[in-house]
């Protein structure tokens, strides 16, 4: 039983993992330096 | 407190990002060829953590005419982000020429400014003297000698920087800027950089002896494309022949790992998503680790010898009959890594139509990412013998591979190209770049930039391929076989269910449902299809036998050689990752193109795929 909680923990924080990295993805706080990611085309107006 | 922003600008491959990672302690990536940055990067001051530094795209001149160039335009006039307080300008003293006229320019801008005569250390060493008070005189603003990869250089452009004004209010409005800009006489201007050349430049820069006959052995059109093709063979050579050693270490360790984790983890679900889910599926790329770093080793090593741009000249003949040219050389190239920038470094192209032909034909060539895939069916269907008493048999594959890759770019540009012809929408563009001049390779920063592409791949394995491999391992061991049930266990999973009902449509091309199961994940980043299979076997099989028996012997045995053949050609086309997909939508504004390249790319890896299983499996 032990094994399939730890197994059903792991399996969850994957699947909220690939959600957030590829459906649900975090929108950057607007008062850190641009990282250069290159991810808002320069176009952001919030670096800084 | 206000933040002040001061902004690198300059011309295209003078250092300015050098200069940039120096004053920010970042690493960004730097090249010896032009267009390497084609966006603003922003990073914090080393010395005081209130002050941004901008790097921009080079450029010869405020009034643009590329997007890379535009951006540095609309940064510098505060139309995009924030507006700079005062700019640093890079000059490459090898070539003042081209860079003063923009100085001139930002002057009439009335910014604070200082200038950075940038490899100055090679400009001495090739006999240039320029009188660097003098030019600070003539220009008005300070003027330092630098070579950006020396530390005592950038202690000297920190110092200057600091300096600078915090905060300045702004001089002229952007449209008043872009006016005055517009009204600059460019006869006038051209007057007076010779003016100020004639004043300042004591002796002239020669190039020496072995520089020019390097030169004329490389961009000889015969002789340089014999060299530029002996140059990639030995490359792919390098990449079967010096990671086999490595690559066997990383296999024996994860088998080691596998059997460890068995003797310690009581048998169980947990034991099963660990030595199936876990370690089968990183194992099962990380083990291509080596030969990835051996290809990025050497395209590093070209980018920082200065011999890249001299090969895009030498293509431009060639490319221009299918509708490119030598500007688009970079893109493509930067393409052998990752669409991702090859995408982005398209900017670089001013020609509407061949900025979007680029786009499409840049995801045909080969990423690294595809590396592991490519790897993984030659080592299970290419037998591992020498041809022509030099060459590595599956090392020529892989070099088949490359250039069907290309070869296909290159037709299907060619093909663009005749329908625009129909349309009259054909423009040729000559290809204008400077070449920068032959250099040691700086090792440091190629050790550097190697580690990043490394640590990259790393981190990919532990996050996005740990998740999908621990998610894929979930779908092929839930729902459990009935009690009594004939057949495999993961027949009656939910990846059993999903795979057999994608599988029709893949049989025409010899795919099984396991192969179509594990290309699904592989939409999130193509390598994941290795770690995929590497799941799906273990979880089909017996444990044991998989810890013993890595991935490669496991496809050779289950796998047909049309079935192989056909999944290497749909890998040449297959759909790309959902990173390209999202910059292709970002850097052409259009939903419609982006499904557009989706599509056509499908529907060639699928009729190759198809053509290639048929013939193949008629043959065999």
């Amino acid at each position: 039983m032990e094994q399939y909680i730890i197994v059903g923990i792991i399996v969850a924080a994957s699947i909220a993992y690939i959600l957030r990295k590829f459906v649900f993805k975090p929108k950057r706080s607007s008062g850190s330096p641009c990282p250069g990611c290159g991810k808002c085309g320069g176009s952001s107006k919030g670096c800084g | 407190m206000d933040l002040a922003y001061y902004a690198l600008l300059g011309a295209p491959n003078c250092g300015k990002t050098v200069l940039f990672n120096g004053l920010t302690g970042s690493n960004a990536k730097v090249a010896n060829y032009p267009g390497v940055t084609v966006d603003r990067r922003e990073g914090v001051f080393v010395k005081n953590k209130n002050v941004r530094i901008i790097d921009l795209p080079g450029t010869y001149s405020l009034r643009t005419t590329s997007l890379d160039e535009q951006v540095a335009c609309d940064v510098l006039l505060g139309k995009m982000g924030v507006r700079p307080d005062a700019v640093i300008a890079v000059a490459d003293a090898t070539n003042l020429r081209m860079t003063l006229r923009m100085v001139l320019e930002l002057k009439t801008l009335g910014l604070p400014m200082v200038v950075s005569l940038n490899l100055s250390d090679v400009a001495k060493a090739r006999g240039l003297q320029i009188d660097r008070e003098k030019l600070s005189a003539l220009l008005e603003v300070p003027v330092l000698e630098t070579a950006a990869i020396r530390k005592e250089d950038i202690e000297a452009v920190c110092e200057a920087v600091e300096k600078m004004p915090r905060k300045v209010a702004a001089v002229l409005d952007a449209d008043e800027a872009v006016r005055r800009l517009e009204q600059l006489d460019s006869q006038a201007m051209y007057a007076q950089v010779e003016s100020i050349l004639q004043q300042v430049v004591r002796h002239n820069m020669e190039l020496p002896q072995w520089h020019r006959s390097l030169d004329n052995l490389v961009m000889h059109r015969v002789w340089g494309l014999l060299l530029l093709a002996a140059v990639l063979l030995l490359v792919f050579q390098a990449v079967y022949t010096w990671s086999a050693p490595l690559m066997d270490g990383i296999e024996g360790a994860f088998g080691v790992l596998g059997e460890w984790v068995q003797t310690v983890v009581p048998a169980g679900v947990l034991q099963d998503l660990l030595v199936d889910g876990v370690i089968a599926g990183i194992g099962s790329v990380l083990v291509f680790l080596p030969q990835i770093a051996i290809l990025f080793a050497f395209i590093l090593l070209l980018e920082d010898s200065g011999y890249l741009p001299r090969a895009a000249f030498l293509l431009d003949n060639l490319l221009s009959r299918t509708g490119l040219s030598g500007r688009a050389f970079i893109p493509l190239l930067s393409s052998f890594a990752c669409a991702v920038p090859a995408v982005m470094s398209a900017r670089t192209i001013q020609d509407p139509r061949e900025r979007l032909v680029t786009i499409m034909t840049a995801p045909m060539l080969t990423c690294s990412a595809r590396l592991p895939v490519y790897a993984l069916i030659i080592a299970a269907v290419i037998p591992q013998r020498t041809v022509w008493g030099v060459f590595n048999l599956q090392g020529l594959t892989l070099f088949g591979l490359y250039v069907a890759g290309v070869v296909s770019a290159a037709l299907t540009a060619y093909v663009m190209k005749r329908l625009a012809r129909r349309n009259g929408n054909v423009q040729q563009f000559p290809l204008l770049m400077e070449l920068p001049t032959f250099r040691m390779p700086n090792f440091k920063h190629i050790a550097k930039n190697l580690w990043e592409h490394v640590s990259a791949f790393l981190k990919r394995a532990g996050t996005v391929i740990f998740a999908l491999s621990v998610i894929l391992w979930a779908l092929t061991s839930f729902p459990a076989k009935p009690a009594g049930a004939a057949g495999a266990d993961i027949d009656y999973s939910l990846a059993g269910t999903i795979g057999r009902f994608i599988e029709p449509l893949f049989a025409p091309l010899g795919f099984t449902w396991e192969m179509c199961i594990a290309m699904i994940p592989g939409i999130a980043a193509r390598e994941v299809v290795v770690a995929a299979l590497g799941t799906i076997y273990s979880v089909s099989s017996d444990s044991e036998e998989v810890v013993q028996n890595a991935l490669i012997p496991i496809v050779n045995n289950n796998w047909g050689l049309p079935t192989a053949f056909a999944f290497l050609a749909w890998y040449i086309y297959a759909p790309m990752c959902m990173a390209t997909l999202a910059v292709i939508k970002r850097e052409t504004k259009s939903t419609a193109k982006t499904l557009g390249i989706t599509v056509y790319l499908f529907v060639l890896a699928y009729v190759f795929a198809f053509a290639v299983y048929q013939i193949t499996s008629r043959i065999m």
